[in-house]
């Protein structure tokens, strides 16, 4: 790779759900959509970012943080496909790669002692959807989020941080998830309630970032977490911590949407350590 | 041989049920039979015990991994199961391809956690 300094530009917590892509191909004005459009703007034409590193929250082996090396990674379908107006269409989305980059995540991550494995993958909706919507063709690297201990997905993001300054490249980490995530609790119509305990646990999340305490956020009750279910156990803000710093999170929109589903984006900059 | 080509939104090939925790895959055979293909459970070395159900209601249990699933663009062989070859949509193929992998898929059925 370039001898120049590589930097973590920014990291993102970001809504994955594959209605964003309905509502953005119907041209909505959703604020989670208009929000993931300003962001794929600003990482291409004002960061000007070289690639992505996109860790799915769908993506949730066991064994071991996957890395896929690909040259080209293509989506694949695992959202619920039902008829309209009721379900979601059917999308696809196609990125370049960035093998050098990925590679060079998998030789730190196992000099660092942690389970880094290759894998071939390609890209869920996990990924796909919210790159999709914010419209950016860079070459992206698609991690998987796994099911690991927060503390390895902690000091898995500082490998990645170090990953990239060695690199000589301009990354952006996206970390897509949602907060409370009780699908089996969603309503479709619009409606303006949202269930108590996840506009309790989401607000407690939102202090939380917003106060550069992410590493607090797994204190919270367990018993409103286990109310909430928030994705991927929210490993992917531990990730993010990694890599950012601990830094504080801006909060650029949060919608408690389909009663019982925590949309929310956050903005993180990569503080010193 | 039959290919089942046509993407039926009422009549997935992939399911993921959250309350079971179990993935279902429904194939057909080059005679028109269906298999069930039951991923009911992932290991924390990521082998998976699945169930493989023929067209007469036996059961084969197996423990297996990712790479005893062979597919091609609309079919897949599984190690171990000699007398199996079952062809799926594409669009399911790659769903049931990406769950092999350890993908979570949104459930078709919702349950109270994820996975």
């Amino acid at each position: 790779m370039t001898q120049n300094k590589g930097e973590l530009l920014k990291s993102y917590f970001v809504p994955n759900g594959s209605y964003l892509m309905e509502l953005s191909e119907d041209g909505s004005d959703a604020e989670q959509v208009k929000v993931l459009k300003a962001i794929g703007k600003a990482i291409e034409q004002d960061l000007k970012a070289d690639a992505i590193i996109v860790a799915s929250p769908h993506w949730l082996p066991k064994s071991a943080f996957f890395v896929d090396c690909g040259s080209i990674h293509e989506s694949f379908h695992d959202y619920v496909l039902r008829p309209a107006p009721f379900g979601r269409r059917f999308f696809t989305h196609v990125l370049p790669g960035h093998p050098e980059l990925a590679h060079a995540l998998i030789d730190a991550g196992q000099q660092a002692g942690l389970p880094v494995k290759e894998k071939t993958y390609g890209m869920d909706h996990g990924a796909f959807c919210p790159l999709k919507v914010m419209g950016v063709r860079l070459p992206v690297v698609p991690i998987s989020m796994s099911q690991r201990t927060h503390d390895e997905c902690v000091r898995w993001g500082r490998v990645i941080r170090q990953v990239v300054e060695d690199s000589g490249l301009r990354v952006v980490l996206l970390a897509p998830g949602n907060l409370t995530h009780r699908l089996d609790l969603r309503i479709e119509e619009a409606r303006d309630d949202y269930f108590a305990d996840g506009k309790r646990f989401d607000q407690q999340v939102c202090d939380l970032v917003a106060a550069g305490r992410i590493r607090d956020v797994i204190k919270i009750d367990p018993a409103l977490w286990q109310a909430a279910a928030p994705e991927a156990n929210l490993c992917n803000l531990s990730l993010i911590a990694g890599a950012t710093g601990d830094a504080p999170g801006e909060i650029l929109q949060y919608q408690g949407a389909i009663y019982s589903v925590g949309d929310v984006t956050f903005a993180f900059d990569t503080v010193a350590v | 041989m039959i290919v089942t080509a046509s993407l039926d939104a009422l009549n997935p090939q992939f399911i993921y049920d959250a309350m079971r925790k179990v993935g279902t895959g429904r194939v057909t055979d080059p005679q028109g039979q269906s298999w069930l293909i039951e991923f009911v459970g992932r290991n924390d070395d990521d082998s998976m015990q699945i169930r493989v159900i023929n067209p007469k209601e036996e059961v084969r249990e197996l423990l297996v991994t990712e790479d005893d699933f062979l597919f091609s663009d609309n079919k897949v062989r599984i190690n171990g199961v000699d007398d199996f070859v079952g062809f799926m949509h594409p669009v399911y193929l790659k769903k049931m391809r990406g769950f092999t992998r350890g993908n979570i898929p949104t459930p078709d059925i919702a349950g109270p956690t994820l996975p």
